[in-house]
């Protein structure tokens, strides 16, 4: 009897390895092609909620369309639309968009009013835009006082500073900053009331479980760059509508007047 | 005695264990069912052909237009030519577009977005309006997105449109810096 049972036990943990524990990934080839748009699915592998966090690996359309043809010069995001079905609390979906900056470089000239201190021959100075390629050599950097002898030695892409060096203590100048800038962009997380018909808009929750890779890329001309778009709902989390809507938006950083901005709808089907 | 309480015993272990398995077993099952990510390779991309508003100084109560000619269009409705910015849908998917502003920053006294057409102290308001409509059916800019075009024809549908600005009255003389944006997303 005691070793019926210890079969009976052992059969049924097989049983529920089996059923459980199967997994796959099935990553269809994609053809692209404009005429006829053809969906790209990727399956993620069944998990034992047990097992914590399932990780997609990162699957894009690459493409060398007519379309990215026809719009080489212009700023474009691909896809338009993303569907996330059989979702889960716990679970973990990433995706890459595609972002494309049409813009050429821009030559840029900024002056600004630069106090240095008894003993202050080094300092940093802001610019506007992104230095092209992070390359100080494009620099060209000039002072109304001619006691002034400036070098720019170094430039941090994350507060757009240049560090120059030369400056003649306790003086005040005027700066001239020639220099050569990409475009930088922004990606955004973003709510709308505009949902499919049966979709209910995002939970509040959800801007936190909606990681993205780089908020701010800077591009180069013509670059298209992919940006991991991650879906990553807590365990403990509660969802309260099956289907949902949230949005992603991307477009460049202006300062003019009116700005445009390109948005990914993002269709999330739990189970 | 002691044979019956292990066979007992036994007993209620292989029906725990029966039950469990019965009970389990649908749990692991929800979780094969796979998640999956799919998405069409569609395009989008959209211009505005005007996107500055320089206005200069401005004097209280009163309203500028951003409009062809920067005066109120004397047709009725407004045809394409009053017009002074054309939104041009590049994607590849049919699109929709939305519109909203935002509050102006300022050194001081920024000027708060007033969406109600009697814009106070440090208010003013905005209104927009596209081919076809007249100065009477013109909308009012909000902080939340409105939708401006409906079902914009991709490679390439266009848009004209126009706005204007009513100022309130002012506490401070700062430059002022507003910001309106436009949000092209695929139709559903």
């Amino acid at each position: 009897m005691l070793k019926n049972i210890t079969v009976i036990l052992v059969v049924s943990m097989l049983l529920l390895g089996i059923v459980g524990c199967t997994s796959k990934i099935e990553v269809p080839i994609y053809t692209p092609t404009d005429t006829t748009p053809t969906d790209t699915t990727i399956t993620l592998p069944p998990v034992n909620p047990s097992d914590g966090d399932v990780k997609t690996v990162p699957f894009n359309t690459q493409s060398d369309s007519d379309t990215e043809v026809r719009l080489m010069n212009q700023v474009w995001v691909s896809p338009a639309e993303v569907k996330i079905g059989n979702f889960y609390s716990g679970a973990r979906a990433e995706w890459n968009i595609r972002l494309h900056n049409g813009n050429d470089a821009s030559p840029q000239i900024e002056m600004q009013s630069v106090v240095s201190g008894i003993d202050e021959t080094s300092g940093e100075i802001k610019i506007k835009k992104p230095l092209a390629n992070g390359d100080i050599t494009g620099v060209i950097i000039t002072s109304d006082n001619r006691n002034d002898e400036l070098v720019v030695k170094s430039y941090d892409p994350k507060t757009k500073s240049l560090f120059i060096e030369g400056l003649l203590p306790d003086a005040l100048r005027v700066i001239t900053v020639n220099y050569t800038a990409w475009t930088e962009f922004f990606v955004s997380y973003m709510v709308s009331d505009t949902i499919r018909e049966g979709c209910s808009i995002a939970p509040i929750k959800a801007k936190d479980w909606v990681i993205i890779e780089d908020s701010s890329p800077v591009l180069a001309p013509k670059e298209t760059r992919e940006i991991m778009i991650v879906l990553d709902i807590p365990q403990d989390a509660v969802v309260p509508d099956k289907t949902w809507e949230f949005w992603t938006v991307a477009g460049e950083v202006s300062t003019e007047a009116v700005q445009t901005q390109l948005a990914t709808r993002w269709l999330v089907n739990m189970r | 005695m002691k044979k019956n309480g292990l066979r007992n015993l036994l007993a209620t272990l292989v029906s725990l264990v029966t039950l469990l398995v019965f009970c389990v077993t649908p749990a692991y099952a929800l979780s094969t069912a796979d998640v999956t990510i799919t998405a069409t390779p569609e395009w989008l991309s959209m211009t505005n052909s005007v996107d500055n508003w320089t206005m200069g100084s401005v004097a209280e109560a009163t309203t500028y237009w951003w409009s062809a000619t920067g005066a109120q269009p004397a047709s009725n409705p407004f045809n394409a030519g009053d017009m002074l910015s054309t939104i041009s849908n590049l994607g590849s998917v049919l699109s929709d577009v939305k519109i909203h502003g935002h509050n102006f920053t300022a050194a001081g006294g920024a000027w708060a977005l007033d969406v109600d057409g009697s814009p106070g102290a440090d208010n003013v308001s905005i209104k927009y309006g596209i081919t076809g409509e007249n100065v009477t059916t013109m909308h009012y800019l909000t902080l939340s997105d409105v939708e401006i075009v409906d079902s914009i024809a991709a490679t390439v549908g266009t848009m004209k449109w126009c706005m204007n600005l009513l100022t309130g009255t002012f506490t401070a003389g700062s430059n002022q810096t507003g910001v309106v944006t436009l949000n092209i997303f695929k139709h559903v």
